[in-house]
């Protein structure tokens, strides 16, 4: 597996990055690696730490894992399955403005979901349990998947 | 990516209470271990006769992908044969809901009550043949 995290800030946009006084907890960080189960698993747990590190709590923490991990395991089920060869998957999050925004992409090919009744559509799900999810794909580009929170350490009670 | 928390390992056991089979899973439900429901709940419920449960309380994450699973669990039972779900957490109710899996098998919040259910539906199903 070659991984390559980046939870420090760049030094070149340094000044861009949002902290508050009483976190250490950076605000954004990035993450590409293989697409395959094991990494989406890692940066499954990786994503919860960090939302709960942010101050997020009760059921939104959940919702932003679920929404998330549905996003990775589309990339690793789908983007590459008619490549020889498996690629790699893309996740940067954000917490600015008030607003969690997580991009998942990879550069395979878009499969649009099968009316197969018994497969569960997962960026359904996704996007049942984000305020907004946004898919663009383009033919060569790989496809990029954009779910947003707003106000993500407001909410109480969300279920 | 070091200060990931250890998780509960995932874990799936078989029981019988009398003739309802009981798959009790452990940890989290992703791609990952997916395989491993698969291998177990594939043939327990096509030798379900009293009905299968499937308590889901202590599986501290479900995907999508094993939702999926879940219901080609049910679609391997018996026909008199029905399957329920139980489930306290909402990191597991909610994507049961929102995936409409509700409505294929009943969900409960204790194995008692999910056991009463399927093997009052598998005497319904043995009377009307």
């Amino acid at each position: 597996m070659t991984a390559r995290a980046d939870n420090d800030p760049p030094k070149s946009v340094g000044a861009s990055i949002v902290t508050e006084s009483h976190s250490s907890t950076p605000h954004r960080w990035s993450h590409t690696a293989q697409a395959e189960s094991t990494v989406a698993t890692t940066i499954r747990r990786r994503l919860r730490s960090w939302v709960l590190e942010l101050g997020v709590n009760g059921a939104l923490v959940d919702d932003i894992v679920l929404g998330v991990y549905e996003a990775l395991a589309n990339v690793v089920e789908h983007a590459y399955s008619s490549s020889p060869e498996t690629g790699t998957m893309s996740i940067t999050v954000t917490y600015e403005h008030e607003t969690l925004t997580v991009t998942v992409s990879d550069t395979g090919t878009w499969r649009p979901p099968t009316s197969t009744t018994t497969r569960s559509h997962g960026l359904q799900l996704a996007a049942a349990v984000a305020d907004d999810l946004s898919v663009d794909h383009r033919p060569g580009f790989g496809t990029v998947v954009t779910a947003v929170w707003s106000k993500p350490l407001a909410a109480a009670g969300r279920i | 990516m070091s200060e990931v928390p250890a998780e509960v390992p995932f874990d799936i056991a078989s029981a019988d209470h009398d003739s309802t089979t009981v798959l009790t899973v452990r940890g989290e439900l992703d791609l990952d271990t997916i395989p491993e429901l698969s291998a177990t709940a594939f043939p327990a419920a096509e030798t379900a006769e009293g009905g299968l449960v499937v308590d889901l309380t202590d599986v501290s994450f479900l995907s999508s992908s094993a939702i999926t699973v879940l219901v080609r669990v049910c679609d391997r039972l018996p026909d008199t044969s029905r399957m329920a779900l139980v489930a306290v957490d909402g990191v597991v109710v909610r994507p049961v809901r929102l995936s409409g899996i509700d409505r294929v098998m009943a969900t409960f919040t204790t194995v008692s009550d999910a056991v009463a259910h399927v093997r009052s539906a598998a005497h319904d199903g043995e009377s009307r043949q």
